[in-house]
């Protein structure tokens, strides 16, 4: 224990100023906020996502530091020769920068209240760029080569995003399961903030991963020739193909080129880049000798036909229907190109319809076949529409496609998505209807009261914030609950939701609880913010008609002695 | 003891080490030379638990080095290229190697600064090759090994320093049994030192041998006349009337040999480690050029 001891407080000693700098220009980050609002550049968003790059690039010098020891022959001389074992001194090292990942929690108090969302990926992101360059140095034994794969490695869920998502979109139109993946791996770069904040267990998952990894191949890296690029011989080839399939794909995309009619360029792009990557990796420039060569070859022979591949959906996948009688429920999403919003997790999930029963799926796998019929290639301008088939032995199933106008497949959505009751598990209204017997709205927990009303139940309710259920908002929970195809213009920004819980007894009589999130905007007509009433008042009303399926109540009260009276109709399950 | 067993090393597609073999006896100045590139740091690394081997077995005494902090913590070590932490001081490195290792003795290290007279301040990278050396066997001595292992020990160092080093080293040897191994690419350095000595090229040990066995048994007889008979003649050379013979076999037997033919003139001689090697691999030849010339 005693020599670990020692190395660890040698550490410290050692690269304290790396702590001190990092808490110095974090700290610095706060001042440079009053400069960047002056000229109204950044929303705090955005400097979250680069309070959370620098954390990166911190975990990043930090494991070039401590095991820069072992990067060069003279000093790993004196590492190993310590009676030491590998594993205590990867544990100890490994501790040492855990250590220095506090660096952040100043840092963090210091510019505190924007940044709260993100403090715990402060330490996530650190912590996964810590491990992914201690991978690189284990893999490649010097510090460029370390930050090449570091990068790599960084890069490669945006480059499985690009490749699968842009560069085989207009092949793939239909599969949507790379979006999924790509949604949680590419929000370390491009919306840091928002997706960090939901990916944090992903990310300290993916750190842990890198930091076993790098910790096996330290025990198996024969501390020989540090200095080579990659210690792991075959590594070497692996790396110059990923490195040279990433960069050939960014090639593609920036010069903006056509799938259909250019890919022949990426079959160029790939061996160059492959070369020069080489040249780095063998620190020379000839580096076409037979190994090379051989690797860009089989490389390209296996780009090349697993490009046809799925170009000419060999396995099928791109035009498979499941049967309707194997599916247990489907979801489905449509997302209007107007929106200006391409892919906003919040507003799936409050979009997502439900489709069940017989009838309904048939129907939706109609308009599946017609999508697949009618879909476009490379379409840009137009609208998407996601289906997730949840089939009765669980896989799921998710594909997307871009439509045109084209009506016929509009009118047959709003077929399949109208009356469609099924979000709450029946299949039609009536039943449901008789079914529910709780409705409570809320704005948020933080403000306002709830209500309800039971049976020949009066309720005042004293004073306080109340939210009435005006005409508008009477006028989004009907649509919510009739589920009508056309939810309005949905895509804007509402500043408030408000939260609906319905209860329910299901077909088996257990009493279900159903949450709906109704968007709403506040206008200055129904500022329901500045409403103060003394009491409310209000009878059920047990009539039912046939164009008024729900009950009717009206309730009458007043504001802060005025005197003044105002009734609203609005409607409740009883 | 020091057993190195069918030791192979393979650095990509070259092999650095092949099937070595090699025994370093307890108490031994054993003293391994070879040409620039034999191996002789490489097997230095393996026996210092630097490198894994790829096949064979490194053990001192009997326990396998690698990844064994109870033997490591034993072996005192000093490579050809001595690292210390940017702005160390003496003092800083001496803690430090006193944290590290279990031995260490305080006393002994404020009895070299008389020896070394090196200053206790100042950082070690801005010393001289030569004092840093000097600081290497400073702190290194103080740990008290059971082996020590030298790698180009001397290079770099003045004569007077020389001598005081080896004579530390040796008086390490007589008191606390140290056993030391030095690699050298010059047998002249050794000789005076060493007890055991082991030529490798190629990744190869050529010869490992004990110089009281080797010089016991192998002298130079210089003669006039006929040679007498029965000598195991390792090589001869003629200078006019004068034969020189170098032959197996002690002095004495020798010269009983040369009394009893009735030469006219003779003279048994010992041979210098030099000599012993050269006659020992079967003359001059590139490789033994290398290493003695």
């Amino acid at each position: 224990m005693r020599p670990y001891l020692t190395l660890f407080w040698k550490n410290i000693k050692r690269f304290w100023p790396l702590f001190a700098g990092a808490v110095i220009i974090g700290c610095l980050l706060k001042y440079s906020l009053y400069i960047i609002r002056i000229f109204h550049l950044y929303t705090p968003i955005y400097l979250a996502q680069n309070l959370l790059i620098l954390s990166g690039f911190y975990g990043f010098v930090t494991a070039l530091c401590l095991w820069g020891d072992l990067l060069s022959t003279k000093r790993n001389g004196m590492v190993y020769s310590m009676p030491v074992t590998r594993t205590g001194l990867f544990l100890t090292q490994f501790l040492t920068g855990s250590l220095f990942s506090l660096a952040l929690l100043p840092v963090y108090k210091f510019i505190g209240g924007w940044m709260h969302p993100f403090w715990e990926n402060l330490f996530s992101v650190y912590f996964l760029f810590y491990g992914l360059t201690t991978l690189g140095i284990m893999l490649s034994g010097n510090a460029i080569g370390a930050m090449l794969i570091t990068f790599t490695l960084a890069s490669l869920p945006m480059a499985v995003n690009w490749l699968f998502c842009n560069l085989f979109r207009p092949y793939l139109p239909s599969i949507a399961v790379g979006d999924e993946a790509a949604r949680t791996l590419r929000s370390l770069f491009l919306n840091l903030g928002n997706y960090v904040a939901s990916y944090s267990t992903e990310i300290w998952i993916a750190a842990g991963i890198t930091s076993l990894f790098a910790f096996g191949l330290f025990l198996l890296r024969k501390a020989e020739k540090t200095g080579e690029f990659t210690v792991f011989a075959f590594l070497r080839y692996t790396f110059c193909c990923a490195a040279a399939l990433i960069a050939a794909t960014l090639v593609f995309q920036l010069l903006e080129q056509n799938v259909k009619t250019d890919f022949w360029f990426l079959f160029l792009y790939v061996p160059i880049f492959y070369f020069a990557f080489a040249m780095v990796a063998d620190k020379r420039f000839l580096v076409f000798n037979q190994k090379h060569l051989l690797t860009v070859c089989i490389f390209a022979a296996l780009l090349f036909n697993g490009f046809w591949v799925v170009r000419l959906d060999a396995f099928g996948i791109l035009t498979y229907v499941p049967d309707p009688k194997s599916i247990q429920y489907a979801e489905l999403y449509k997302e209007k190109y107007s929106s200006g919003v391409k892919y906003n997790p919040d507003y799936f999930n409050n979009m997502q319809v439900t489709v069940r029963g017989a009838e309904n799926l048939t129907l939706l796998t109609e308009v599946h076949e017609s999508l697949l019929d009618n879909r476009s290639f490379a379409a840009k301008d137009s609208d998407m529409v996601y289906i997730t088939y949840t089939m009765k032995s669980g896989v799921k199933i998710r594909r997307y496609y871009p439509t045109y106008d084209n009506r016929s497949i509009y009118k047959k959505l709003q077929t399949a998505t109208s009356n469609n009751v099924s979000i709450f598990g029946y299949d039609d209204w009536e039943t449901f209807r008789e079914r529910v017997f709780y409705i409570q709205v809320d704005r948020d927990s933080s403000l306002g009261r709830s209500y309800y009303f039971t049976d020949d139940e009066t309720l005042e309710i004293p004073g306080g914030d109340v939210k009435i259920l005006g005409p508008r908002l009477r006028n989004h929970m009907l649509k919510m609950l009739m589920r009508d195809a056309d939810h309005g213009d949905l895509t804007q920004l509402d500043y408030v939701n408000y939260n609906v819980t319905i209860k329910y007894y299901d077909d088996r009589g257990k009493e279900q609880t159903k949450k709906l999130i109704i968007p709403h905007t506040i206008t200055g007509s129904e500022s329901f913010l500045e409403v103060c009433w003394d009491s409310v008042r209000g009878q059920a009303d047990r009539t039912i008609t046939d164009s008024t399926p729900l009950y009717r109540t009206d309730i009458s009260f007043s504001a802060d002695g005025s005197g003044t009276s105002h009734t609203y109709p609005y409607y409740i399950v009883d | 003891m020091i057993q190195v067993t069918d030791l192979t090393k393979r650095f990509g597609s070259f092999t650095a080490l092949d099937t070595l073999n090699m025994t370093v006896p307890q108490g031994a100045v054993y003293g391994l030379v070879g040409p620039n590139g034999a191996g002789k740091s490489t097997v230095i690394r393996h026996i210092t638990g630097i490198y894994r081997p790829d096949s064979g077995t490194v053990t001192v005494d009997g326990e396998k080095v690698y990844e064994n902090p109870k033997i490591k913590g034993r072996i005192g070590y000093i490579p050809d290229d001595i690292f210390y932490f940017p702005s160390a001081t003496l003092e800083e490195m001496r803690k430090f190697y006193k944290g590290i290792y279990p031995h260490f003795d305080d006393a002994l290290f404020e009895k070299l600064y008389d020896v070394f007279e090196l200053p206790k301040k100042g950082q070690l990278r801005r010393f001289s090759k030569g004092m840093q050396k000097q600081a290497a066997f400073h702190l290194t001595l103080c740990t008290r090994p059971d082996y020590l292992i030298l790698d180009e020990p001397v290079d770099g160092l003045d004569p007077v320093m020389r001598r005081q080093v080896m004579s530390l080293v040796m008086s390490d040897v007589a008191q606390q049994g140290t056993t030391v191994l030095i690699s050298s690419h010059n047998l002249r350095e050794l000789e005076d030192v060493c007890d055991h000595v082991g030529i490798m090229d190629g990744g190869k040990m050529l010869l490992e041998r004990s110089l009281a066995d080797m010089q016991g048994n192998t002298v130079k007889l210089q003669l006039s006349g006929e040679a007498p008979e029965g000598l195991e003649i390792l090589h001869k050379s003629v200078s006019g009337r004068l034969t020189t013979l170098i032959v197996r076999g002690t002095a004495e037997e020798i010269t009983a040999r040369a009394q009893a033919a009735n030469l006219p003139y003779f003279d048994v001689l010992p041979l210098s480690l030099e000599e012993i090697f050269i006659y020992e691999l079967g003359g001059i030849n590139e490789k033994v050029k290398d290493i003695l010339l």
